[in-house]
Formats: C-alpha cells, structure tokens, sequence
C-alpha cells in the first residue's frame, strides 16, 4: 500500500489550472515537491488534505479515499505543517501542548516537550512573541509528536536559517529511518530537498513536468554544453530542454539516449535539471 | 471536541485576563442586571473566539486536524453553554449565601433562567449569522441586528401601557418556564442544525 497517490488530480481557477497531477508515495521514501511560486505546490498538498475540493482527480493516503468519513480518522496518523504557523496567537507552547493532547488519540507529551527542548523554544511565550523560525519549529514539534505515520510538509524548512534547516532535516531522516513512515514536503529550497528526498516531483505553471526518484535523475539526465553550431548534430529524441548563452547552448539531455557520444556529459545538480527544465523553448 | 473547548477557554483565559474571572464570578453579586450583562458578554465569547481564530490563521490548521466540521462548529456553541452553567450555579448560590450576610439579590430563579436563556438564544441567533456571512460580514449583521432590536425595544417600551404589559409578562412566565427553556433549546438546535450544513457545503 502506497502512503499516498493521487491520480489525475485537476483542480481548476480562472486563470490557473492544476492539471493532472499523478503522484505516489511509497512507505519509508520521502517526496519532494519543487516549483517556483505559483507554480501549484500548496494547491496540491491542500488537495491532498482536502481542504480545498478537486475539480477532478482522486487522492488515497494511507489506504484511504480522502474525500471518505473515515478521512477524518486517518488525519490522526497525518502530521501537517503549513507554510506559516497558524496558532492562536495569545496561547503558550504549554496550552497548545493541552490542546494537542485533547485532539491527537496518540499525543506523546513527552516527545513534544523533547522537540521544544531540542529547538529551544520558551514555554511561557506567548505564541505572537515568537520569531517565524520559533513558531515554524513549534509547528513541526506538534508534527512529530502525535505517532504520524504521514509528514505533510509545506515549506517547512522556509523562515529557517541554514543551521536550523539542516537540524530540522536530519530529524527528518530519523523520522522516515522507521520503514513505516513518510513524507511529502514542498520546498523552494533545492538543496535541502536534495539531501532528504528519494523521489522527485517538480511542477511547473500547474503541470507535473518530472516525477522520478533522485537516483534515476542522476542516472539518466544529462548535460552538455555545445557551440550553437554543434547543437544541430544533437539528436532530437535525446534532448529535454536547453538554454542559450551566448554562443554556446547547454542541453539537457537522456543519456542513454544520446547516439553521438564525443560531448562530455556532466552529471546534473537537482537545481540545474529543474533550472534547464523551466526554460522556455522546450524541443 | 474536548481540545476545541480547552483551546476556546484558554485562549478567552489568555486574552482576556481578570476581566473573564470577573464575568464568571459575576453571578455572585446577586445583581441581576449584572448577571445578565455577564451572561450576554459570555454569548458574545463565540463571535470574538471566531474573529481570533480568523486572525490567526487558526482556521487554517483545523482544517488539517483531526476533526470534523460538526464537531468544529458544535464547539463554538458549547463554549457558551460550558461558561454558562457554572454562572448559573454561582448566580442561584448567591439566592442562598448572600442572605446570610444580610444581604439580599435582585435576582431569583426564574429571572435567572429566563436571562440564561435569553443569553444562549441570542448566542444562537449570533452564531448562525457569523456561520452564514462570515466572521467579517457576520460582524455586520451582528450589528445592524442588535440596533433592529434595541430600536423595537424601545419603540415598544415607549408605547403606552406596553411597560405594564411586560411586568404582567414577567409576572406569569414563572408558570410558563419550561415552555422558555423548550424555546431556547429549540432554536439552539435548529441554529446549530443549520449553521453544520451550511459549514459543511462550503469548501
């Protein structure tokens, strides 16, 4: 059973279109969901939550239709973190241990009160005096704290400095060591999503361009940098997309696709296959 | 649900301070009339509990918890009854202490039910009209509805012999109580009935 899949999920705005979005989450992966802004990331994942009703399209997590009654049960095993932290503002990390503890069937106190300690949080500020870092922190120790098996995570790395986000990454890695566990996270953040994420899906104007695990990535795209004179030699079928600069042209390609072996092949970045990808004058 | 409730009298307690510890011990002065202007204050808790909610962002992370929406919206409603009740019980201890120290209260028992239950019967009215408009036109509404009262209030107290006519009224609803108590339940019920579909379609 995968954690989660979405199939032919559309979701349509005057002027946007979410379109077709088929993902699946295996148990124990993470998956990362990149995109400039706009480009429909937080509109997935509240599909995907059903906050906000599809045009078309299904979504199943953990077994389980999410338009179902029994969605509202399968939350509990759902840890979410929205792009900016929504407590109430005049409440203490105390009191929402409180409130937590009276929604969450399997609220650990104890590893809540691990995290806060952890990210050094103060117990008796109220939620308006914190930084964005502190509340986005508080908001992943709620996440982690009621025996999620799901990690929703959108931009949850994104008021964080550098530090903090490789702290908060590393928990992130323990937390998906159990084979049980997974997450989907959205981030602008290339590199972070690099470290954590075994399958990558990027979405670009509402469309799901690639969907591939991170090994694949670097196993079969490519680049080449060729003089604009040279690019006609390329065969067609093995580029993906490329970008002019100057006189030289730098191609993303398939590798095994590619007959005319002479050019050097460099092994992309995560941010350069997604870079080259969004380039307008695709093949 | 329990959470919700925790996070509402929190959250009142919070941002509130002495002055909700005072509204709930209120009841005590035996005073009627304060007891009823701390009973409608605690009818006016939901709105304000749903313009923090609002504010803050808090609506947003509901939708993402483990909770339906008859449960959210069912809370809104308890909060006021978990307030009322123990102001009820401090208003009828204050009939049986106060005396005791010479002193006597203005209120009684059946003006106490009938304040309880003009309190949550307008919680009610209050509470379906933010559900349907919305906490910012809710507001509003809110507003334009309480002038609309306090104007035929007075129109009607002003009116000869009207004065009479509601002391008379006052005098014989003691007989006639479980009727107002039937009467708030009721239009709770249906309050509450409509404001969970009317939640429950939108998205």
């Amino acid at each position: 059973m995968d954690a989660l899949s979405t199939k032919n999920l559309t979701k349509k705005y005057d002027g946007f279109t979410l379109d077709n979005i088929n993902l699946s989450l295996k148990k124990g992966r993470v998956l990362g969901l990149v995109g400039g802004n706009g480009a429909g990331k937080s509109t997935t994942l509240n599909l995907i939550m059903n906050t906000i009703k599809a045009s078309s399209g299904d979504v199943e997590i953990l077994g389980v239709d999410n338009t179902s009654s029994k969605f509202t049960d399968i939350k509990q095993s759902i840890g979410v973190v929205l792009d900016n932290a929504y407590f109430p503002e005049v409440l203490t990390i105390k009191d929402i241990n409180k409130i937590m503890k009276g929604i969450y069937k399997f609220w650990n106190e104890a590893t809540f009160f691990s995290y806060i300690n952890e990210f050094g949080l103060p117990l008796n500020k109220k939620f308006k005096d914190f930084s964005k870092g502190m509340k986005m922190k508080l908001s992943i120790a709620v996440c982690l704290s009621h025996n999620a098996k799901l990690l929703i995570l959108d931009e949850a790395t994104g008021g964080l400095d550098p530090m903090a986000r490789e702290e908060i990454i590393d928990i992130f890695a323990k937390y998906v060591n159990d084979t049980d566990n997974s997450i989907i996270m959205s981030s602008h953040i290339v590199s972070d999503l690099e470290k954590i994420c075994d399958d990558i899906a990027f979405i670009h104007k509402g469309k799901l361009l690639l969907n591939e695990s991170k090994e694949v990535i670097y196993k079969e795209y490519g680049v080449i940098k060729v003089l604009k004179n040279d690019f006609e030699s390329i065969d067609k079928n093995a580029i993906i997309n490329y970008k002019i600069n100057g006189d030289s042209i730098e191609v993303l390609i398939f590798k095994e696709k590619l007959t005319n072996s002479h050019y050097e092949i460099i092994t992309p970045t995560l941010e350069e296959v997604i870079l080259l990808m969004t380039k307008e004058g695709v093949k | 649900m329990i959470g919700l409730l925790k996070k509402d009298l929190l959250a009142i307690y919070r941002g509130f301070g002495i002055f909700f510890i005072g509204i709930l011990l209120a009841p005590l002065t035996g005073v009627s009339g304060i007891t009823a202007i701390a009973l409608i204050l605690v009818a006016v808790m939901p709105m304000l509990l749903m313009e923090l909610d609002n504010n803050s962002g808090w609506d947003k992370m509901l939708a993402t918890l483990p909770l339906n929406k008859t449960q959210i919206v069912l809370s809104k409603y308890f909060i006021s009854y978990v307030l009322a009740l123990p102001m009820g019980l401090l208003s009828l201890l204050s009939t049986k202490i106060l005396p005791l120290f010479d002193i006597y209260p203005s209120i009684n028992y059946t003006t106490l039910i009938v304040t309880i239950c003009g309190a949550l019967t307008f919680m009610s009215i209050n509470n379906l009209i933010l559900y349907i408009f919305g906490v910012t036109k809710g507001k509003i509404a809110y507003a334009i509805f309480f002038a609309l009262f306090y104007l035929i209030s007075r129109f009607l107290l002003d009116s000869e012999g009207m004065l009479e006519n509601l002391q008379t009224i006052i005098i014989n609803i003691d007989e006639k109580l479980i009727f107002v108590v039937l009467g708030t339940f009721i239009i709770n019920l249906v309050s509450i009935i409509i404001a969970v579909v009317k939640v429950k379609l939108i998205k």
